[in-house]
């Protein structure tokens, strides 16, 4: 089936159960009160953020950090929100990312459209959200640069990848649905279809792929405990014009599963996802676990453990270890919750280096990439 | 000392109950033909979270917070979210940035919550003194 057939199945999908699922919610003991527009001061609203970082690696490179350190890494965006009515918004966010001395630079342009999508709300439980929209998988996935609310420069690298081999968006159409929102447990659903871009970055070329035919899903349960979450989800797409695949065509399909226990005073979180590409007979497992406590108010400890390992071949009969692991232990300190800074040590090995041409095959690596980063992030 | 006991527990208890929540750092007002006289803690919670965005009436409800700055804000923050005015920012950045929705309107001072709350039938806010007779003072639970 086409991306285009796929997207319009998808919105009839969402028109059609979407009165079904506002409809369940509790009977209003009085009838719907008219849609309103905005107050004046919330028609038309606008945000952004802005982390800067400088970066330095004791070893090899990694994620575009050179032993020779680097103030060229950065993430701004902009973001304007325009509130139709009480149900109907309008969003865009520009952005900007600097990468260091990363190859995937020669391909990232200097403002992109980070989202551009129209959102619809069925009552106070069900969206529709057509356009450009975040893709919605994974704890960080929405706020994955937000440095203001990140612990750390960027979220759990294996995970959610950074410039290269992931999308923050996705170009189709995302329903959301939350059941027994008002009980003690309730379930997010989210399910979207589409089709998106991604930077490859792999043995010194850098390429640009499409996806196609895109589909996925993320559902998280709320318990009665507050800021106790689980959740799990995943997606699949066609991709083309693949530096992965002598055709140039391929297929991945990823799952994941989170868990999120998160207080005022202390946080802890982890995440593991697979990803499995059919045709260049690669899988991908990567996890992290993180945790952080309030020393005051305003200074947070950080530690985190990320890794991933890859096999490959048709039975998978060779594994990579260590394809990219990290171990993290940082400081924050929010002057207020709009700025915030940080820094951060990363002990770590991983075999996919940006400073030498070096294959995915055990017999290279893995690679000691050590490094520290500073950075203040603001928000407004 | 006996024959004083009960007076004076009696003037104790008669104390605790009119103590104002003005003492405690805020009063919640809302308009003057809002019908609503009192609300739990966790419900007002949920309105200035906007999890809850109508009255019994059906009627859309426009909460308005005070700066992150304003000890009424803190105070407020404190007792109703249960939780430092640091941590409900955070909620809000990560519901902004997910592109979700944008926090209650902000306003810097007293007067200015007053003016909205009398411009606006579904408002609610909260000052740091007594309120004036012009709204209406709603009791939390």
């Amino acid at each position: 089936m086409n991306t285009f057939r796929r997207l319009t199945l998808a919105a009839l999908v969402a028109a059609g159960i979407a009165p079904f699922a506002a409809g369940q919610e509790a009977p209003a003991p009085a009838p719907e009160a008219p849609v309103q527009e905005a107050p004046p001061e919330q028609r038309v609203v606008l945000h952004g953020y802005f982390s800067q970082a400088y970066a330095n690696s004791e070893d090899h490179q990694f994620i575009g950090i050179p032993d020779s350190g680097t103030f060229d890494y950065r993430r701004v965006a902009l973001l304007f929100r325009g509130n139709l009515t009480s149900k109907d918004s309008l969003v865009l966010q520009l952005a900007q990312r600097r990468l260091g001395e990363s190859p995937v630079m020669e391909l990232e342009p200097d403002v992109k459209v980070d989202w551009a999508f129209y959102e619809h709300r069925f009552g106070a439980n069900t969206s529709v959200r057509v356009g450009r929209i975040p893709n919605p998988l994974g704890i960080y996935s929405e706020i994955r640069y937000v440095g203001t609310v990140l612990p750390f420069y960027r979220a759990p690298y294996n995970f959610y990848q950074e410039g290269s081999f992931t999308s923050e968006n996705v170009n189709g159409a995302r329903v959301s649905h939350t059941f027994a929102a008002d009980k003690p447990w309730n379930v997010e659903v989210q399910a979207f279809g589409g089709g998106f871009s991604m930077i490859e970055s792999y043995f010194g070329l850098v390429n640009r792929a499409h996806t196609d035919n895109a589909l996925g899903g993320q559902l998280w349960v709320n318990t009665p405990v507050e800021g106790l979450r689980f959740g799990v989800g995943g997606d699949f797409f066609d991709i083309r014009n693949t530096i992965l695949d002598p055709d140039g065509k391929d297929h991945w399909k990823t799952w994941i599963a989170s868990a999120d226990f998160s207080k005022t005073r202390f946080r802890i979180r982890g995440e593991y996802s697979q990803i499995h590409i059919k045709d260049a007979q690669f899988a991908d497992k990567a996890y992290y676990i993180y945790g952080g406590v309030n020393l005051t108010e305003k200074l947070v400890a950080h530690a985190q453990y990320d890794n991933s390992s890859a096999d490959l071949g048709a039975a998978h009969v060779v594994t990579l270890p260590h394809l990219y692991e990290d171990t993290t232990l940082g400081l924050s300190y929010a002057f207020r919750p709009d700025v915030v800074v940080k820094g951060e040590y990363h002990f770590v090995k991983g075999r996919l280096i940006e400073d030498e041409k070096v294959p995915l095959d055990p017999a290279f690596g893995p690679y000691k990439g050590n490094y520290f980063l500073l950075s203040v992030s603001a928000s407004f | 000392m006996r024959t004083f006991a009960p007076f004076v527990l009696l003037l104790a208890l008669l104390g605790a109950a009119s103590q104002s929540p003005a003492a405690e750092g805020y009063q919640v007002i809302v308009n003057v033909a809002n019908p609503a006289a009192a609300l739990p803690k966790d419900q007002l919670s949920k309105i200035f979270m906007k999890k809850v965005q109508k009255w019994e009436s059906g009627q859309p409800i426009a909460p308005v917070d005070q700066d992150q700055a304003s000890p009424a804000r803190s105070a407020f923050s404190k007792a109703v979210h249960g939780k430092p005015v640091s941590a409900v920012a955070s909620y809000w950045q990560q519901q902004i940035f997910a592109g979700r929705d944008v926090p209650p309107a902000e306003k810097a001072s007293d007067a200015a919550v007053i003016a909205f709350v009398k411009a606006n039938t579904g408002a609610v806010g909260y000052v740091s003194g007594n309120a004036p007779a012009d709204v209406k003072v709603l009791a939390v639970e």
